[in-house]
């Protein structure tokens, strides 16, 4: 159970939030939803600044974590960086994917103006000491957007803020290997091998009515399109991601 | 009854004069010489050879299957019957991996919206969250 437990409202559709941040509270006041609608459905995001202390002083501490569901989409102690990177993904909810962009599931780490989208399970590492202290900053949102002509990432400000959204040169992103082992990687053979794999990257949408149906279909098409079109002008680096 | 089984019964002449449709659920993209077919709901990806994804393009649930392989025997200049003996099972594998279907076969999508409240304004539902 959430100390906080709110129904804002994005755009078309009415998100759960749960939180124990008062100040993610205060942030999304605005956003408030006039009335409950399913008030029995699961959160759809979490931020957990406060997580239990563990039961026994041998066992680690819980670092601070948000979450989709139960896909962490950060874990570290830097509660400013969660809740900014939350806010950017409430932001994106419903933003009109235009055609030719595809929206990649990843993190986000911005570098010399750049960015290099980590593989997802990155961002439920306990420590990106090493990435930091290497420059790199990470963005905690679970998806951006890639424009594969420019191969500029778009994240979104945080919801509610004039400004802050980034746009940024994709520097490189990451696809593990075929084998799924280190030793005996096979790297695809072909443009067609290298897009089924990229597959998993590509980011589901938001809304349930874009799941199925002619738009839903001809946009998932575009969006196949849009990441074979990225990996022919940036092929993606393959192996365990490691800096 | 599967798919596939649909497909062998769907005509008593036969299943090559039978017209194959790809499933409205996939999205497939040309990848140079090859097609990427991506299902979602089945988070199934598969990739077609040159040869066959050919044979995927002509799949627009009015021609024939036997005409299609007609065609395709004189652009490969092989007898009919060679192509139909090589197409007929990837087509056949096509309908087990629910990536084609028999035309008027297939299920409209049902409503995906939410009514709100008192307001009676309908909301758009988001995608329940992993593992939900």
């Amino acid at each position: 159970m959430w100390p906080h437990s709110l129904q804002i409202v994005v755009g078309e559709a009415v998100v759960g939030v749960g939180t124990d941040d008062d100040e993610l509270v205060a942030r999304l006041a605005p956003w408030a939803a006039l009335e409950a609608v399913a008030p029995s459905r699961t959160p759809d995001f979490g931020l957990e600044l406060h997580p239990a202390p563990p039961v026994h002083r041998a066992q680690p501490r819980a670092l601070p974590s948000s979450q989709h569901g139960t896909l962490v989409i950060g874990r570290t102690t830097d509660a400013a960086a969660l809740r900014d990177g939350l806010l950017r993904t409430l932001a994106s909810i419903g933003e009109m994917l235009t055609s030719g962009l595809v929206r990649l599931n990843g993190l986000p780490l911005l570098i010399d103006g750049q960015v290099v989208l980590a593989p997802p399970e990155v961002a439920d590492r306990g420590s990106l000491r090493r990435l930091r202290n290497a420059g790199h900053v990470p963005v905690y949102v679970p998806s951006v957007v890639v424009d594969p002509a420019t191969l500029l990432v778009h994240i979104p400000a945080p919801l509610g803020a004039p400004t802050g959204s980034i746009a940024a040169p994709l520097r490189e992103w990451w696809l593990p290997s075929i084998t799924g082992a280190e030793n005996d990687a096979v790297p695809p053979r072909t443009l067609g091998q290298l897009a089924a794999h990229a597959t998993p990257l590509l980011a589901p949408p938001w809304f349930e009515d874009e799941l199925d149906g002619p738009a839903a279909d001809a946009a998932g098409t575009r969006a196949l399109r849009a990441l074979i079109a990225l990996i022919e002008r940036l092929p993606p680096r393959i192996g365990r991601f490691d800096r | 009854m599967t798919a596939a089984d649909s497909f062998q019964d769907a005509s008593t002449a036969g299943p090559t004069v039978t017209a194959v449709l790809q499933h409205g659920a996939v999205r497939w993209a040309l990848a140079g010489n090859e097609v990427v077919v991506h299902v979602p709901a089945l988070a199934a990806t598969h990739v077609l050879d040159p040869t066959a994804a050919m044979l995927w393009q002509c799949l627009d649930g009015v021609s024939p299957m036997d005409e299609i392989f007609a065609d395709m025997a004189e652009a490969f200049g092989v007898a009919p019957e060679v192509v139909e003996g090589d197409c007929l099972p990837v087509v056949r594998s096509w309908f087990q991996a629910g990536i084609a279907v028999v035309p008027g076969s297939t299920v409209p999508a049902d409503e995906r919206a939410v009514g709100g409240g008192n307001s009676g304004r309908v909301w758009r539902r988001l995608v329940d969250p992993p593992s939900t």
